[in-house]
C-alpha cells in the first residue's frame, strides 16, 4: 500500500516539477542571466530525480537496476540544490548574459545524466550501494543548501525597494522543501511511515506554492494590450 | 549599477510606450533621452526593434506594435517572477 501511494505522489511531484522547469524557462528566455539559468537546471536536475525515483518504485526488485537508481536519485538531487543555491549565490555577483536556449541545455543535461546512468549499469562499480547506503549524507548537504537559499531570501527581504508584498511566498515555498527534507532524514534514523509520507507531501506542497508564485505574477503582470483602442 | 541588455531593451520599449508609442507618436530623440541612451546606440536597438516588428515608423513617430507590447509584458512578468523568487536580477 505505502508503495502504491509513494508511487502516486512521486508521479504529481513530477508532473508538477516539470510544470515548474517549463515556467523557469519560459521567464528565463526573456531574462537571459547566467544567475536565473541555475534555477531552471536546478528545478529539471529535480525533476530528473524523481524520474528515477518513480523508476525505482516501479522496477523495485531488479538487483541490477535498483541501486544505480536510486544513487542517480540521490546525486540528481543534491546536484538541483546545488545549482538552485548556486543561482542566489550568484546573483551577489556580477550578472552575466547567457546565450543558451532552453533545448540545448535541456537535452544536454538529460544526455548527460543518462550517460552516468549508463555508464554506472556497464561497469557497475562495488562502491554503488554502499554510497547509497549513506544517503543521509545528501540529504544533509541538501539540507545545508536550502538553508543558505532561505538564510539568503530573507536577509534580502528588508533590502528590496517598495513593497514586500508576494516576496514571502518563495521562503515558504523552500521552508516546505527544508521541511520534507529533514522529515527523510528522520525516516532514515526511525523508520516510521509518518515521516515518509510527511517528507512527500511537503515537497508537493512547496512545488505547489512555487507554481501559485508564477501564476499570480502571470494574473498581476498582465496589461491591456489596446494599441488599437488608442488609435 | 550597469544596466543588462535586458534592462535596456525594455527601459527603450517603456518609454516608447511613455512617450505616445501606442498611437505612434513617440519622438525619437525624446525616447533615446528618457532611456538615458546615446542616440547612435538607441538608432541600433530601434533599428533591431524594427526588424523584429516590434516597432514601426509612421510619419508623426514611432508605434509599438503587439509584438512590442506582448515582449514589453513577458519581460515585466520574468523580472518580477525572479524577484518574488528573491533573486535581484
Amino acid at each position: 500500500m505505502t508503495r502504491e501511494v509513494l508511487m502516486v505522489i512521486g508521479f504529481i511531484s513530477l508532473l508538477l516539477n516539470l510544470l515548474l522547469v517549463f515556467f523557469f524557462f519560459k521567464a528565463y528566455r526573456y531574462q537571459r542571466s547566467s544567475i536565473v539559468l541555475c534555477l531552471p537546471l536546478g528545478f529539471l536536475f529535480l525533476a530528473i530525480s524523481y524520474v528515477f525515483l518513480f523508476a525505482h518504485f516501479f522496477y523495485p526488485y531488479v538487483p541490477g537496476l535498483s541501486s544505480p537508481l536510486m544513487w542517480l536519485r540521490v546525486v540528481t538531487q543534491t546536484l538541483g540544490y546545488t545549482l538552485i543555491a548556486s543561482s542566489y549565490l550568484l546573483s551577489r555577483k556580477n550578472n552575466r548574459t547567457s546565450k543558451f536556449s532552453f533545448s540545448t541545455l535541456s537535452v544536454w543535461s538529460i544526455v548527460s545524466v543518462i550517460s552516468l546512468f549508463g555508464l554506472l549499469l556497464v561497469i557497475d562499480p562495488i562502491g554503488t550501494l554502499s554510497i547509497y547506503s549513506i544517503n543521509g549524507i545528501f540529504t544533509a548537504a541538501n539540507l545545508a543548501l536550502l538553508t543558505y537559499i532561505l538564510y539568503f531570501i530573507i536577509t534580502n527581504l528588508e533590502m528590496k525597494q517598495g513593497s514586500v508584498y508576494g516576496l514571502v511566498s518563495a521562503p515558504i515555498a523552500f521552508a516546505f522543501l527544508w521541511l520534507g527534507q529533514f522529515s527523510f532524514l528522520i525516516w532514515k534514523f526511525d523508520g516510521g511511515t509518518a515521516s515518509l509520507y510527511s517528507s512527500e507531501i511537503t515537497r508537493v506542497i512547496s512545488l505547489i506554492l512555487f507554481i501559485r508564485i508564477y501564476y499570480l505574477v502571470s494574473r498581476g503582470c498582465s496589461r491591456p494590450i489596446d494599441i488599437n483602442e488608442e488609435k | 549599477m550597469k544596466r543588462s541588455k535586458v534592462d535596456i531593451y525594455s527601459d527603450v520599449l517603456e518609454c516608447i510606450c511613455s512617450e505616445g508609442g501606442k498611437i505612434g507618436k513617440a519622438s525619437p530623440t525624446r525616447v533615446a533621452r528618457r532611456a538615458n541612451l546615446p542616440y547612435d546606440r538607441f538608432q541600433k536597438i530601434l533599428e533591431h526593434f524594427i526588424g523584429l516588428e516590434m516597432v514601426n515608423r509612421t510619419k508623426d513617430g514611432l508605434l509599438i506594435t503587439a509584438k512590442g507590447l506582448i515582449c514589453l509584458e513577458q519581460i515585466c512578468r520574468s523580472k518580477e517572477f525572479f524577484r518574488r523568487m528573491g533573486l535581484s536580477i
